[in-house]
């Protein structure tokens, strides 16, 4: 899959978990900026990880600060699988 | 984030409950009269958020033992059990924990808390997996965050969402530990356990099951060993922890299991090497009230326990609330938003009944709760008193059809 169909998946979700149309930016910090809860970025994780048939540890996001770093994170895991394949 | 703002940032949540009522974090009763009853802000309350199941705080036999034990073995252990060593009572107590629950040994923590956050920290380590419900105590989510392991969640009750990940992880060479709760604290709804179960045994014997019993010891199960005696899946569960402070009605909590080698857990649990042993009267309580709890009088207890749920559970429906799905020691009585569910609880407690309130994102699906928690020793009238002050506020509010609903309810 490629990086940009990721983004629009996790955009969209974002929108849907927040119950709003709100355009999505990557510098959003994904609890303040997109009045998501932590609960709720956890149900994000788990859509994207039945959607994209993977598994993202909670662990990789503890650095996650912004909408961006979230991409970033499942794009890299995505990689790996890829690389491994 | 500095930790003044951090500190900022929390006290708003908490100063949004203030600016609605009470907070329930700085709550505090002028006195406690029975299980079930307590003075709060000079007025009497009937207890309905307790998780006191079998009523057991009261019990004679197990004030008697406390008091005894705090004469005979002094006021607390000053100290760790791996630097000051072990009292016999402590002993004595993980043997008949490990009796009562038919397993070969049980290992005792400080609290309900330390037992899951020392067990999930000393049993995965670097290179291996957790696999926990989504809608986990707290106590597992940190001892996952402490751990070295890494952690996935599956769907709440999602025994395919389990399966599906134990499939990903199929060709990695570490241990896997799922994770579950007999009866999770917020809904009050039970692990569909045979299910979940059936999924470790056939992912082989790299795949353990842990199962949380914390709402269910002394309330599942013909012997009250929990939702794992109920479904009749003892065998499958690798490790059941569970805690003192509901059921047993002191404080601490413990781990059982058959393997060979669980004693090591002692040595690399650092919540049970770190943390002062239980004091001497919590022991002597925890004996006598698992002693209760595997007698005649415990089944007793059981029995009028699942009754009084019943009916709180069947009352509440009755009135118009949504609930959790199944009758249990817990029923969640849901409201529209977490302003509602505030006044509301505000308003229960004017009225002279004490309940707990749970709002997200403390609560699954964003759900806002009132916590009721039910007690064998509740009386006919005390459940009938919690559902008439449910009914009048609830009809207050405009949540439930007229008072009538109550009214043929109480006449049934």
């Amino acid at each position: 899959m490629e990086d940009s169909e990721v983004r629009d998946k996790i955009y969209s979700l974002v929108r849907e978990y927040s119950k709003s149309d709100k355009e999505v930016k990557p510098d959003f910090d994904i609890l303040i900026d997109t009045g998501l809860d932590s609960v709720s970025v956890m149900d994000i994780v788990m859509e994207l990880e039945d959607d994209l048939d993977t598994m993202i540890p909670i662990e990789k996001l503890s650095n996650v600060r912004t909408v961006g770093d979230f991409e970033t994170v499942v794009c890299g895991i995505l990689d790996n699988r890829s690389k491994n394949e | 984030m500095g930790i003044k703002e951090r500190i900022q940032l929390a006290e708003s949540n908490f100063g949004f409950l203030r600016r609605l009522g009470r907070d329930p974090s700085s709550l505090e009763f002028d006195e406690i009269i029975t299980p079930t009853q307590a003075v709060l802000e000079g007025e009497r309350v009937v207890l309905f958020g307790t998780n006191n199941y079998l009523g057991l705080t009261f019990h004679q036999g197990c004030i008697d033992a406390a008091a005894a034990a705090c004469q005979s073995q002094g006021s607390g252990t000053t100290g760790s059990r791996m630097a000051n060593g072990s009292y016999a009572s402590h002993r004595n107590l993980e043997k008949e924990i490990a009796r009562f629950h038919n397993k070969r040994e049980a290992i005792i923590f400080s609290t309900g808390y330390l037992a899951n956050v020392g067990m999930i920290t000393a049993l995965a380590g670097a290179g291996d997996h957790l696999l926990i419900d989504a809608d986990s105590h707290a106590s597992i989510y940190d001892g996952c965050k402490m751990s070295d392991a890494e952690t996935l969640r599956f769907r709440h009750n999602s025994a395919d969402g389990l399966a599906r990940r134990l499939k990903h992880l199929s060709d990695s060479p570490g241990d896997k530990f799922v994770i579950v709760e007999g009866i999770y604290s917020m809904l009050g709804d039970q692990a569909p356990l045979k299910e979940i179960a059936a999924v470790v045994r056939e992912a082989g014997d790299k795949v353990h099951l842990m199962i949380d019993e914390a709402h269910s010891l002394g309330v599942l199960g013909e012997n009250g060993r929990g939702l794992c005696e109920e479904d009749g899946v003892e065998v499958d569960c690798d490790f059941v922890t569970g805690t003192f402070s509901k059921t047993i009605g002191t404080t601490g909590g413990y781990c059982v299991s058959d393997h060979e080698w669980f004693d090591g857990i002692r040595v690399l649990s650092r919540p049970y090497v770190f943390t002062a042993s239980m004091t001497p009267s919590a022991v002597e309580t925890a004996r006598a009230a698992f002693k209760i709890v595997g007698s005649a009088e415990g089944r007793g207890l059981k029995a009028r326990l699942r009754r009084n749920f019943q009916s709180v559970f069947d009352g509440v429906r009755s009135l118009g609330f949504e609930t959790g799905p199944v009758a249990g020691p817990v029923v969640a009585v849901q409201l529209p938003d977490p302003e509602t569910a505030i006044r509301f609880w505000n308003r229960t407690i004017d009225e002279g009944l004490y309940t707990n309130i749970a709002i997200p994102p403390a609560t699954p699906d964003g759900l806002s709760l009132l916590r009721v928690s039910i007690s064998a020793a509740h009386s006919d009238q005390e459940i009938d008193q919690a559902l008439a002050i449910l009914a009048d506020v609830g009809v207050e509010f405009g949540l439930i059809p007229g008072a009538e609903k109550y009214a043929s309810l109480a006449g049934s």
